[in-house]
């Protein structure tokens, strides 16, 4: 089933009104597994970071999707604190850019804008 | 200093016009000290130390758009003959190593008592060096005092971050929501939403998500 985003949700796109718009968001180079499926799809498929923002995804995975095209992103932030792990971060977004692999074995790349992201505490599921 | 009164000429930086209205009037009750002039940001600092040549510069480290060192990179130039005591709610060795190496006369926290500043300030204007809660003798050894942290430590930044502060991004990075994060510390959400803009406003982030990536990136909140 779709786990459906609660009101919670935070529009990436909006000046948090706890902070300051500073222009281009700063991409961290995350590289973490990312399991991402298309709007209205029950699969989930994997991927794996290349660089994340509070404002998109660089991800790469077997296979290409189109441009524009909706999907749905969960990750989890690999940290070691106090609590046990990091959060879940899960959001939903749109296909922004491809990037052809370098070679013919490697994965292709996409980048996905994020439109809303929330964050969860405990590990990436798969939902039932 | 004015050589017929000795009046100790002070010129305040600090980004927080309560810190700084507060700070002037204790220095003004203080017989011998004037202050001459307040900065909000570090260039205005830069501007007004090279107008305004005051004997101390009280520089904030942790200040927008210029910050305290860097501010201090450009002192020696901008004022050659001020001396700066650097103030600081949260310092690190390695923060007051460098404010050091970078001319500052005095490192000093914000928590200090009034009477500790004011010893600081009649120290440095005598000649010596203030760190903390005393005066310094032999710089060099404190400074060697200073280096020898263990270079994991040392690379741990917290970058002006308070403990508290810090407990809270270890929070929006474990995905507490500012509901959990007041329950968890016995605070008002209210109060979570003010550190929360005191935290984004130091690191320069706009959002949770951009937050918690910073905070993973740079380890803030590793457990050690």
């Amino acid at each position: 089933m779709r786990q459906d985003l609660r009101p919670e949700i935070v529009k990436a796109s909006e000046q948090a009104d706890e902070g300051r718009n500073s222009g281009r968001a700063e991409r961290f180079p995350v590289h973490t597994p990312l399991r991402y499926r298309l709007s209205g799809d029950i699969d989930w498929r994997e991927g794996r970071t290349e660089n994340i923002s509070c404002t998109g995804v660089l991800f790469r995975a077997e296979e290409m999707l189109a441009i524009d095209t909706a999907i749905e992103m969960q990750f989890d932030l690999a940290a070691e604190v106090e609590e046990g792990g990091g959060a879940m971060v899960i959001c939903s977004g749109q296909i922004v850019r491809t990037l052809l692999p370098p070679a013919s074995d490697a994965a292709p790349a996409m980048a996905a804008h994020i439109h809303e992201y929330r964050l969860v505490r405990g590990s990436a599921e798969f939902d039932a | 200093m004015d050589k017929k009164t000795e009046t100790i000429r002070i010129l305040i930086a600090d980004d927080h016009p309560i810190f700084r209205d507060g700070l002037r009037k204790l220095l003004e009750a203080e017989a011998g000290f004037q202050v001459v002039g307040e900065a909000g940001d570090g260039g205005e600092a830069l501007r007004l130390s090279g107008q305004l040549k005051p004997d101390i510069l009280l520089l904030d480290l942790s200040m927008p758009r210029v910050p305290g060192l860097e501010a201090l990179r450009d002192l020696s130039k901008a004022a050659p003959l001020t001396r700066t005591i650097v103030l600081a709610a949260v310092v690190e060795r390695a923060q007051a190593l460098e404010a050091l190496q970078l001319g500052a006369r005095g490192v000093i926290l914000k928590e200090a008592a009034t009477s500790l500043l004011l010893k600081s300030i009649r120290a440095v204007m005598a000649g010596q060096y203030w760190v903390g809660n005393s005066s310094i003798s032999d710089l060099v050894m404190t400074l060697r005092e200073l280096k020898s942290v263990p270079e994991e430590e040392s690379r741990k930044k917290s970058f002006g971050l308070t403990p508290r502060e810090l407990d809270i991004v270890a929070a929006i990075v474990g995905g507490y929501t500012n509901k959990d994060i007041s329950e968890k510390f016995r605070i008002s959400e209210q109060t979570v939403k003010h550190h929360l803009t005191n935290i984004f406003d130091k690191l320069g982030v706009s959002n949770r998500l951009e937050l918690a990536l910073f905070a993973v990136n740079h380890r803030l909140v590793e457990d050690d």
